[in-house]
């Protein structure tokens, strides 16, 4: 029996040897040889590349995947292509659209009373989300709705209520980020992070941060107390606006956080010096 | 002959459930409540294999409900000759996530981040569907333990991780030649020890 250039014995070596590599490729292989045995050996094989993800623990996915599945085959908004913030944000629960109206009202008696616990500054940027909030209620109640509209406004309150429920949360803690850079003390670009008591969720708030350059992402890092940086993701500004980002997962054991330049799509360590930078916590409690 | 799908998902065992096949004609029909029910027999398999891929619980609930409307909009495309519609949704999932996994230039997780994060598994109540997953799940995990750790290996490099094989040569140092051996191998071991899991797919 001999063997071809690639060491293979048998049409069946090469269709097994290959299969994977030819996946790999875009290619889903036809059959070398037409008839029984070519396309059942290809289809076993095939299947056996079908049960592999079989040996793993099922995940249940969360249900919101399933409804806004189920929404995008209705028309009704398709799969939301997320801006890069949300990419690492996007954390809060959606909720329906009919039952928003009801939590309107103890959210904003809620805030109310959170106003009271908090300190000054907090506070001013807590009013501020507030305005929001009833802003987007007063839109909604004089504007005959479309579904598009809607689900925009639902959107942004979603948002809104996912940074108050750190802002509001009593013992927040509060990381300020400055500039490291001489060059931006023109105009320099803040940036305050929260985090809420269970040092997993938190709220970055940036102001003043130009649009990354042409091929170059913004990259935020947490730094652990053992000297690791892990990226939290890529973001890109819009020009002129507050940049805000969310999520509900910190590295254990964070104690700095800074926001580098890297080549688009992240890289998996800093490779520029920080252009803000921030290890100084403050509680508020 | 008529295929018939006997995957977890189809229901093997409880005739009165409407097969996988069934339910992509019905999806070609424009039935979204076959989507549903699609999704409800095969999503907590492909999560995981998305999650596998990529490590990251965010992109991986991403990729399976961009995997569940390519489904609803090329459900036509789906030929039951050449796969189950098992294996075809594996192989939709797995090529998103393997895009996906590229299209990052470089990732964005170290090994130590994607270690600490565990993918959020939400609950669903246990059905006949259940039973047969995890049936499945104890035969391809006892098969895959049996393979020898270095064709498991470069099985995994080449599925999850989207290698070729000249690729897993070059990360591992190990010689190409060597690398499809065990490739081989390890297909064929499961190919001779899965007959009656694949027979239940054909």
């Amino acid at each position: 029996m001999s063997r071809d250039q690639e060491g293979f014995v048998t049409r069946e070596d090469r269709l097994a040897g290959d299969l994977l590599d030819r996946l790999n490729e875009g290619v889903v292989p036809a059959p070398e040889i037409r008839g029984d045995t070519g396309e059942s050996q290809l289809r076993s094989y095939l299947e056996i590349v079908g049960l592999l993800p079989y040996e793993l623990d099922p995940v249940q996915p969360s249900p919101a995947t399933k409804k806004r599945l189920m929404a995008s085959l209705s028309g009704e908004g398709g799969i939301r292509v997320a801006r890069q913030e949300e990419r690492i944000a996007a954390w809060w629960p959606t909720r329906d659209a009919s039952g928003w109206r009801k939590w309107a009202l103890p959210l904003a008696a809620g805030l109310y009373l959170a106003l009271l616990g908090v300190s000054g500054w907090q506070r001013v940027e807590m009013e501020r989300q507030q305005e929001e909030i009833a802003q987007l209620a007063g839109h909604l109640r004089v504007v005959n709705l479309q579904s598009g509209e809607l689900a925009r406004y639902q959107q942004e309150l979603v948002e809104a209520q996912a940074k108050l429920s750190v802002l509001a949360a009593s013992g927040v803690e509060v990381c300020s980020l400055y500039p490291m850079e001489e060059r931006l003390a023109e105009a320099p670009p803040t940036a305050t992070l929260f985090v809420a008591p269970d040092h997993q969720h938190w709220y970055l708030r940036i102001d003043g941060l130009e649009p990354s350059p042409e091929d170059r992402a913004y990259q935020l890092w947490f730094i652990t107390d053992e000297g690791s940086q892990v990226s939290a993701g890529t973001f890109d500004p819009r020009p002129g606006s507050r940049t805000e980002l969310t999520s509900e997962t910190m590295p254990g054991g964070t104690i700095a956080v800074s926001i580098t330049v890297e080549p688009l799509g992240g890289s998996p360590e800093p490779s520029s010096p920080p252009l803000l930078y921030g290890d100084e916590v403050m509680r508020i409690l | 002959m008529q295929p018939s799908d006997n995957s977890p998902g189809a229901g093997s065992g409880n005739p009165s459930r409407i097969d996988d096949k069934e339910l992509l004609r019905a999806i070609v029909g424009r039935k979204q409540e076959a989507v549903a029910e699609l999704y409800d027999r095969f999503s907590s398999m492909l999560l995981a294999l998305a999650y596998r891929v990529l490590g990251n619980s965010q992109d991986a609930e991403e990729i399976l409900q961009e995997a569940f409307l390519q489904v609803w909009n090329q459900a036509a495309r789906y030929d039951p000759k050449r796969s189950s519609v098992s294996t075809w949704l594996v192989l939709i999932t797995r090529s998103r996530a393997i895009d996906r996994l590229r299209s990052r230039q470089v990732q964005m997780r170290t090994v130590t981040a994607a270690q600490q994060e565990k993918p959020a598994s939400h609950t669903s109540p246990t059905g006949v569907g259940d039973v047969l997953l995890h049936e499945r799940q104890r035969r391809l995990g006892e098969e895959m333990s049996k393979l020898p750790p270095e064709q498991r290996q470069v099985l995994e490099l080449a599925f999850y991780g989207g290698s070729t094989q000249s690729e897993i040569a070059e990360e591992t140092g190990i010689p190409l030649g060597t690398v499809k051996t065990r490739t081989l191998l390890a297909m064929k071991k499961l190919r001779a020890a899965l007959q009656e899991e694949i027979g239940d797919l054909l």
